[in-house]
């Protein structure tokens, strides 16, 4: 009885470890061939180069999550026909284009020879039907937005054409994140959401996925022999999973990590480690909501805010010094349209006094907030759970100047649901991107073709906000084909934006990566993104058409 | 008895439905939707932003825009045929991300289980044994003092001190990635092997209550006029011990355990983490984090109903340990 009781309770516990061994032996066996080629030939290249990992999805458009690092997986195995390096676009899968006098024909002339890793060649009708086919079934990333590109024409097997609405200045930008799928495969997909086979990712790029593990995390992308461009630099790209990157790296687990400024000396010291700031293009922004508190529609409160938020002390005691103050033109120093000559806001608590004194704005019943008719300058100030700190700090900083602020945590997706809706009077959020191109200017500040009492576009939470000079200078951004002419219409945009301040960058991120240069040191930065390990350029050879510059 | 089988069934079923209901409400009921996310959750996290299209299209795709009535009737459909239907956040369907994950949680839960059992009864009737002497209370003050540290702050300082320090154990995972193994022995033995610093860690914030209670109920049995009486009989220490006392006080250990087992499988989202075990409770956190309504109901589904099979087994199991007890 005794024994029969402990050999069930036994059994019961074999069952999972069974289980598990069962399900990965045909796979690893599979897997013993290849990686013993990959080790014989080319001893000079980097055989191989550990990153950290993690679970992102099957690395093709339309099944990578929304959160991470799934669309430079992507990158690796598709291309676009053009591509970002550390200055600006250079071409891709297309040698050259041409545009016509207004701006809505672009004619590409696709490199010769290109074959997909599955020895099919690559053709323009696989453009063309690249695009048809993401107007039916919609990319997680990688796709072009709507009401861009009105149709696409093959004009000869190497020659595609692309007929727009209407002039799109940042046409060819969007392109550089337009992933070209096979045709000869994809076209009997009808559901992509749920194509995990094999071939689904088949792609022109320098590398091809020998291994996804989902359950634990892991990729394996290796050389892909087939690749039309110059050669990988690193032979495969492993990315494990790691629970803290920077204990995996100290022991050599993984080769590449962002490190916290406050333990930057234990890295500094190594001669073979190098520590490089990354660009300043993570960053947090203060939202007002102007729909729902009136008094914030005057634009001299709105600056009284910016004078009053000391943005230095937030870079040196949250970001403990990592990080640059943010700009009331909204782009950072960093990016490559950014106008140095602008309205500065330094912290300046007796300006704000002055503002809001001339405003109208007094303490009239000593309780040290200020008030007027009856109304007082009170508010709630959302956020999410990991900027608590912030919110702290810019409490204390606006109470000094007569301001009540309470800070109001949430969970983070309440807290979007409430950015999103309008639900909120002042908030705060973090997020990425800020080196994109200037013409997000446009997008989040300019209210010209959104319906009133919405936010001015999806994805940015102002509420409210108008200005007719913005709204003209951002239609002839984005009808401008001259990247000079353009440029200097994005710094008056910066202008009037740092005048108007409707809303308010805290400051932007500059973390520390670290990496081991004996191990590889070909890591670059495209000029628009602050991670290295996400550009394609980063693991080829930079000759040819890749050509640092 | 056929009567009151049925009705147990009924209320089997009930509990059920209920768990239901709640499942799918309570994951609909919080703010946000799967697809609306505009803000990082830390320093250099990238988010992919959709577009109000994109967001429309996918709502499309996956019936959230319908009435929420008509979903719970479309879940209730597939349910019955098996279907948990498809995640959102992993693009498969619901039953194979569970039958994927399930198992590492299993794997350390049972493994856990098994060893703090083992030891909780040994060390509890070790004080038993030498009650009102030093060596019992410096175990129990050590054991309660032990009992309030958090398992994930246990796993962390072991994490830190075996793999970090020592380097005697694997930072993270469950299996070394892109191993070659030679054979099933060698695969086990690397299973094991990242299972090893999760399960102590399970185990050692188990030990405690199952050391508690072994400790008392003993103490309390060997009071009993039984125990007197199989001295009486001139049984030897030993057998009085292992044959009348254990026996009896084994009895609610053994509830415990049943309950256990259920309550861990919901339990292990922070040791999980810690040592990014990529059991249930890793993919748990991130479907609450992403709204993915149809994985959520399915794990919950899958906890709800490994605890009322854990019931009925401790009824079963109790039934043969004490026949007094019936069904």
């Amino acid at each position: 009885m005794e024994k029969k009781k402990l050999l069930v309770l036994f059994s019961v516990f074999l069952i999972p470890l069974i289980l598990m061994t069962a399900g990965c032996i045909d796979q690893d066996s599979a897997q013993a061939g290849t990686s013993a080629e990959n080790t014989a030939e080319e001893s000079q290249k980097v055989d191989v180069v550990h990153l950290s990992g993690g679970d992102y999805g099957y690395p093709q458009p339309f099944t990578i999550y929304p959160r991470g690092p799934g669309s430079s997986k992507v990158g690796m195995i598709f291309d676009s026909l053009v591509e970002r390096d550390e200055i600006g676009i250079i071409p891709w899968l297309a040698e050259s284009w041409e545009v016509n006098s207004d701006g809505t024909e672009y004619t590409f002339y696709l490199r010769e020879g290109i074959i997909w890793s599955d020895g099919e060649p690559f053709t323009a009708s696989d453009v063309k039907f690249t695009f048809d086919y993401e107007q039916e079934n919609v990319p997680i990333a990688g796709g072009m937005e709507s009401g861009v590109v009105d149709n696409v024409q093959v004009v000869d097997s190497s020659t595609v054409k692309f007929v727009l609405n209407q002039p799109v200045s940042t046409f060819l930008y969007k392109l550089t994140s337009f992933k070209i799928i096979p045709e000869h495969i994809y076209e009997n997909v009808s559901d992509p959401t749920s194509f995990l086979d094999p071939e689904a990712v088949t792609g022109t790029g320098p590398f091809l996925l020998d291994e996804y593990n989902k359950e634990h995390g892991s990729y394996r992308f290796v050389t892909n022999e087939k690749f039309w461009g110059p050669d990988t630099a690193v032979e495969a790209v492993e990315f494990i999973p790691v629970s803290d990157p920077l204990i995996a790296f100290e022991q050599g687990e993984i080769d590449f990590t962002s490190i916290s400024p406050d333990i930057l000396d234990r890295f500094t010291s190594y001669p073979d480690i190098r520590v490089v700031q990354q660009p300043a293009f993570w960053g947090y922004q203060f939202y007002f909501n102007m729909n729902k508190c009136s008094e914030l529609n005057d634009r001299k409160i709105r600056q009284a805010f910016a004078y009053a938020i000391d943005r230095e002390e937030l870079v040196g005691k949250i970001g403990r010094g990592a990080g640059k103050p943010g700009e009331m033109g909204i782009l950072p120093e960093d990016h490559i349209w950014y106008n140095p000559d602008q309205p500065e806001y330094d912290y300046d608590p007796d300006k704000t006094g002055a503002l809001l004194d001339e405003a109208g704005w007094v303490d009239t019943d000593g309780d040290g907030i200020r008030d007027m008719d009856g109304k007082k300058l009170s508010y709630v100030l959302s956020l999410g759970s990991a900027e608590v700190r912030i919110g702290e700090l810019i409490k204390e900083r606006l109470s000094e100047v007569g301001i009540d602020v309470q800070v109001k945590a949430l969970e983070s997706k309440s807290r979007d649901a409430n950015l999103k809706t309008g639900d909120f009077e002042l908030a705060i959020s973090g997020f990425g991107g800020w080196g994109k191109d200037a013409d997000y200017l446009r997008t989040r500040y300019c209210d010209t073709d959104s319906e009133s009492g919405s936010s001015v576009a999806s994805g940015a939470a102002v509420f409210g906000y108008h200005n007719d000079t913005l709204n003209a200078l951002g239609e002839q951004e984005l009808q401008e084909l001259d990247d000079e002419k353009r440029k200097e219409i994005a710094y008056e945009m910066q202008t009037v934006l740092a005048e108007d301040v409707p809303t308010i960058p805290l400051y932007y991120t500059t973390s520390y990566d670290a990496w081991r240069i004996s191990k590889y040191d070909g890591w670059m930065n495209m000029y628009d993104h602050h991670a290295r390990t996400h550009s394609i350029l980063s693991y080829i050879e930079r000759d040819g058409i890749a050509e640092k510059r | 008895m056929a009567n009151d089988r049925n009705s147990f069934v009924f209320r089997l079923l009930l509990t059920l439905f209920v768990i239901l209901v709640i499942n799918f409400f309570l994951p609909r009921m919080m703010p946000g939707d799967p697809f609306s996310t505009t803000s990082a959750d830390e320093v250099g996290e990238e988010i992919i932003v959709m577009t109000e299209e994109q967001r429309l299209y996918y709502m499309n795709y996956y019936g959230l825009d319908r009435p929420l009535h008509e979903q719970f009737l479309v879940y209730m459909k597939n349910l019955m045929t098996g279907d948990l239907g498809r995640s959102i956040y992993y693009k498969m369907p619901v039953s194979d991300v569970i039958i994927l994950h399930l198992p590492w949680t299993m794997l350390i839960v049972l493994g856990s289980t098994v060893i703090s059992t083992i030891f909780g009864v040994f060390l509890g009737t070790l004080s038993a044994k030498n009650r009102k002497k030093g060596s019992d209370r410096i175990m129990m003050t050590g054991m309660i003092a032990f009992a309030e540290i958090p398992s994930f702050l246990l796993g962390l300082i072991l994490l830190l001190f075996f793999s970090a320090y020592l380097r005697l154990f694997p930072l993270a995972g469950a299996i070394t990635s892109f191993a070659d193994y030679s054979g099933p022995a060698e695969h086990t033995w690397d299973i094991l092997y990242h299972a090893f610093l999760p399960i102590v860690t399970l185990s050692l914030s188990q030990l405690t209550g199952v050391y508690l209670l072994t400790r008392n109920t003993l103490i309390t049995v060997t009071t009993k006029d039984y125990i007197r009486t199989a001295r009486a009989k001139g049984l030897g220490e030993k057998t009085v011990w292992t044959r009348h006392a254990l026996r009896n006080a084994l009895l609610p250990v053994v509830t415990r355990a049943g309950f256990m087992i259920g309550i861990m499988m919901g339990g292990v989202v922070l040791v999980e983490s810690v040592f990014s075990y990529p059991g249930i409770g890793m993919i748990l956190r991130c479907a609450v984090v992403g709204r993915d309504y149809p994985l959520i109901q399915g794990i919950l589904l899958v906890i709800a109903v490994s605890i009322l099979i854990c019931n009925l087994l401790v009824d079963k199991i109790y039934s043969k340990l004490d026949p007094r007890v019936a069904i």
